[in-house]
């Protein structure tokens, strides 16, 4: 899977290089967008493709997930006892749990540094890893998705969106002021040299 | 746009989508939603009504201009997460303060403010834009 | 559709506050239950010259009818960002790296804002500019750019680049750079006029290619570590052998140059940085290049480790051509705005030789340089603004400045020869170091080291020269008959400006005679980041 997406990753940045080297104004921006697109998909494929599965556990199964004497887990100030039980201290919301997402998204990167530079793949294996003996929390989690590399997808996505949307309206108001789109014509700001003065 | 049927269901219409983007608001915190599509369903709310029943309606709905209210929710934000300071806890720690209304529980937090937040930056920012553009050529 | 361009920018940096905000989770009660004691104010000092720019650009979007209010609201935001930067630096200086953990996610898994001596010197020199551009704004700015956003796109600017120095999260600098990119596309058309919209297209579309590379790099880093802690990708790049940094590396140099404006990627600084206002200019020219030499070493020196070395003589040589470029380029230039963008590309090339260098006495250089440059580009371009207002803005016309306002001119030439390295102004000291320490490394870097520094510091000296004779000691000869009525319509030079550029002036020179200001803080920043276990230890061991 991860050839695939990367010789898709390949071809969109291939197409968005050659639309950013023509010299009009329309087509870098096409070029430009594409770009972005490439980017995110090439941080998809770096988070690796997991399974199908959303993150999200029931309520009550994030117990095992971070067992007592994990190696780290993302909500310990003590590192004993690192994910407290929701009777104890979570407010009553109903259904899944708010935070159990959220633990499991720096878990899941977080092994890797745990294991070495080798990314062993699939999320439930660095979860294992993770976890040490805690085999049931690669049970629970299964062949889940990485939700990181989506965080950084959905940030860098609103991101291109607004630049892009900027970058739209200024080549617009661009066009109407210069009458071009090429950008071998804009000279306004870079006059043709004039010769400096030769003496005082 | 001088489409009759736009006209008339465009008002019921943006008044449902704005009911609806508080409801994906405010479910966000454990379920699929929050304040950053709540905003974009509240933008395209105002958006629709500005189509079906012209700029101006819309401004004078609003009352304020749209940049104000994006700013607001940036100050929101900003003091949500700001907020942690005054507890001794790192910034953006969500604190909670959960009063029981009548035995039902009401999970209130600087979580919520900050989400509310991010609703008003995005209607705010979003409407200004489409606004802008309905009013132009 | 010229309304069109604030809201689609403002929309931009509020999605990106939203962003920022949402790759950092919110931390939860069982987060809250967990922690028995509480944190300490001091943590907070890094995020305070952020969180306070962001409150003053949220209020001045809010009350944007409020005109008047809007400068004091600005000036009150970054003084108070100026204070808790001091305090930062001061903190840091003592007791090392100051870290605290976003929403209560600790590290690594969290977003983690950590401040070392580096950081901390970056935070108090942009602080500081950003002080005195809004003092010189008072006057500049009128009532139509101010309510186009002026105050509102100058904070966000400003806490933008303070998050990049203070930020130890690969992935969160990105989302900083974004911040300022976008405010700064804001600042870049406000007026839109025709030359500003030029200059925002060869802007826009680079700065936006140089900072998606940026993502792709970051994107290649998080694929083989794992991680997106600065701290952990140093342990864990440490921790393994053969990691493929040299391709990330090689599209983080990419990036970084292009923000910095090294020397194949320079032409877009000069093709914008005279478009926009004089102050927008300015602090264009202060900070925003630097940013990119910040990243380079943050990256390269620090999170590579002796991976990092490979890269070290492509800087160099990079560094090398951009300073005797910028130099020459300079010269040829009639327009003042854009000679002093070259005189920027040169600085550029002259931190880029120290990084090169890779000695500690070389990335030392590097830094205070970076520094000196902050505060003397700023004042270079906010001294050309005053100039123009005797109608001097290009080198052809003589306007006899130095007969109407000897100060004027006198403001020109201080950052001129600082520009250029003359003692006893701060750009001396650094090109010393930076000699020295080209002297010290074997090879023909070193040897091409020296030659461009001392090149390109005369090509300033010759470029300051010529365009102190031509523009403000030359009569002005074809103005007519009335000298004096030219010099009763010209005198509108405001207080605040000149204060603001007389401040700057004053830093130079203090930098100048007491240099240890700056290298002691340097020295230890360089310190830190050649051997970050102190950094690590305190990140990653934040419970």
């Amino acid at each position: 899977m991860e050839a695939i997406f990367s010789l898709v990753v390949g071809l969109f940045f291939a197409a968005s290089i050659y639309l950013m080297l023509s010299s009009h104004l329309v087509r870098i921006l096409l070029g430009v967008s594409i770009f972005g697109n490439a980017v995110n998909l090439m941080i998809f494929t770096a988070g690796r493709l997991g399974g199908p599965a959303p993150p999200v556990l029931a309520e009550g199964t994030h117990h095992s997930v971070y067992p007592e004497g994990a190696a780290s887990a993302p909500i310990g100030h003590t590192g004993e006892g690192l994910v407290p039980g929701p009777e104890g201290a979570a407010p009553a919301h109903g259904g899944t749990l708010a935070g159990a997402d959220m633990a499991v998204a720096p878990g899941a990167d977080a092994a890797v540094p745990s294991v070495g530079i080798e990314p062993t793949g699939a999320v439930s294996d660095q979860m294992s890893s993770l976890a040490g003996a805690a085999s049931s929390a690669s049970d629970i989690l299964g062949a889940t998705a990485n939700p990181l590399p989506q965080a950084l997808i959905l940030t860098a996505i609103v991101i291109s969106f607004s630049i892009f949307a900027f970058l739209l309206v200024l080549t617009f108001r661009a066009y109407q002021s210069m009458d071009t789109d090429n950008v071998d014509d804009m000279r306004v700001a870079e006059v043709e040299p004039v010769r400096p003065p030769l003496g005082y | 746009m001088n489409s009759l049927i736009l006209r008339t269901i465009a008002p019921f219409l943006a008044a449902l989508m704005m009911l609806f983007s508080v409801f994906v608001l405010l479910r966000g915190h454990n379920e699929p939603g929050g304040g950053f599509i709540g905003g974009l369903i509240a933008a395209s709310a105002l958006a629709i009504y500005g189509i079906g029943s012209g700029v101006d309606t819309v401004r004078r709905a609003i009352v304020v201009h749209p940049n104000a209210i994006a700013g607001a929710g940036l100050l929101m934000s900003a003091v949500a997460g700001l907020s942690a300071m005054f507890m001794g806890r790192p910034v953006l720690t969500g604190l909670w303060w959960i009063p029981v209304v009548e035995g039902i529980e009401i999970p209130l937090s600087t979580v919520l403010v900050f989400d509310v937040g991010v609703y008003f930056v995005v209607l705010g920012s979003l409407a200004s834009i489409a606004l802008t553009l309905e009013e132009g050529d | 559709m010229r309304k069109l361009l604030l809201p689609a920018t403002a929309l931009a940096a509020a999605a990106l506050f939203t962003s920022a905000a949402a790759a950092a989770p919110t931390g939860d009660l069982r987060a809250e239950a967990m922690m028995p004691g509480s944190t300490p104010f001091t943590p907070w000092l890094t995020v305070l010259p952020i969180l306070i720019p962001l409150l003053g650009a949220a209020l001045t979007m809010m009350l944007r009818h409020k005109v008047t209010w809007q400068a004091p609201i600005a000036m009150a935001a970054v003084g108070l960002a100026t204070l808790f930067g001091f305090l930062l630096f001061a903190e840091v200086a003592v007791n090392g790296p100051l870290i605290m953990a976003a929403g209560n996610w600790l590290p690594p898994f969290g977003i983690v804002m950590t401040v070392d001596r580096l950081g901390a010197l970056f935070v108090v020199a942009t602080a500081v500019v950003g002080l005195a551009g809004l003092i010189y704004a008072r006057r500049d700015i009128d009532e139509s750019r101010t309510r186009f956003g002026f105050y509102t796109f100058y904070c966000l600017l400003i806490a933008g680049v303070c998050g990049s120095f203070s930020t130890g999260d690969i992935f969160n600098l990105y989302v900083w750079f974004e911040v300022f990119l976008v405010s700064s596309f804001g600042l870049m058309i406000l007026g839109g006029e025709k030359l500003q919209l030029d200059g925002a297209v060869k802007y826009g579309v680079l700065n936006l290619i140089a900072t998606t590379i940026f993502l792709i790099a970051v994107g290649l880093l998080y694929g083989f570590t794992g991680t997106l802690n600065m701290a952990d990708i140093r342990a864990v790049i440490a921790a393994s052998d053969g990691a493929p940094v040299a391709t990330v590396g090689a599209l983080f140099v990419m990036a970084f140059a292009m923000k910095a404006a090294a020397f194949p990627m320079h032409f877009w600084l000069p093709a914008s940085y005279h478009t926009p206002r004089v102050v927008v200019g300015a602090i264009f020219a202060g900070l925003l290049t630097k940013v990119g030499v910040y990243a380079l070493l943050r990256v390269l020196v620090m999170l590579f480790g002796a991976e990092g070395e490979l890269f070290y003589p492509l800087i160099g040589w990079l560094g090398v051509f951009t300073a005797i470029m910028g130099g020459m380029g300079a010269l040829a230039q009639t327009n003042l705005r854009r000679m002093a963008a070259f005189l920027v590309v040169s600085g550029i090339g002259v931190m880029l030789v120290g990084l090169g260098l890779g000695s500690s006495a070389g990335l030392t250089g590097a830094v205070v340089y970076a520094v000196h440059s902050i505060l003397a580009m700023m004042g270079l371009f906010l001294a050309i603004g005053l100039a123009e207002r005797f109608g001097g803005g290009a080198t052809a016309a003589g306007a006899d400045i130095y007969a109407r306002s000897s100060l004027v001119a006198g403001l020109f030439l201080v950052f001129g020869f600082a520009a250029a390295g003359l003692p006893p102004f701060s750009g001396f000291w650094p090109k010393l170091m930076l000699v020295q320490a080209s002297l010290e490394t074997s090879g023909v870097l070193g040897i091409a080291g020296v030659v461009a520094i001392i090149l390109s510091g005369f090509l300033t000296t010759v470029t300051a020269g010529k365009a102190w004779a031509l523009t403000f000691l030359k009569p002005a000869a074809e103005r007519g008959p009335a000298p004096v009525a030219a010099a009763a319509e010209a005198v509108s030079v405001p207080r605040s400006g000149q204060a603001a550029v007389v401040l700057l002036a004053a830093l130079v020179l203090l930098l100048g005679l007491v240099p240890q200001l700056v290298i002691v803080p340097a020295e230890e920043g360089v310190a830190g980041l050649l051997d970050p276990s102190l950094y690590i230890t305190r990140v990653l061991e934040a419970h």
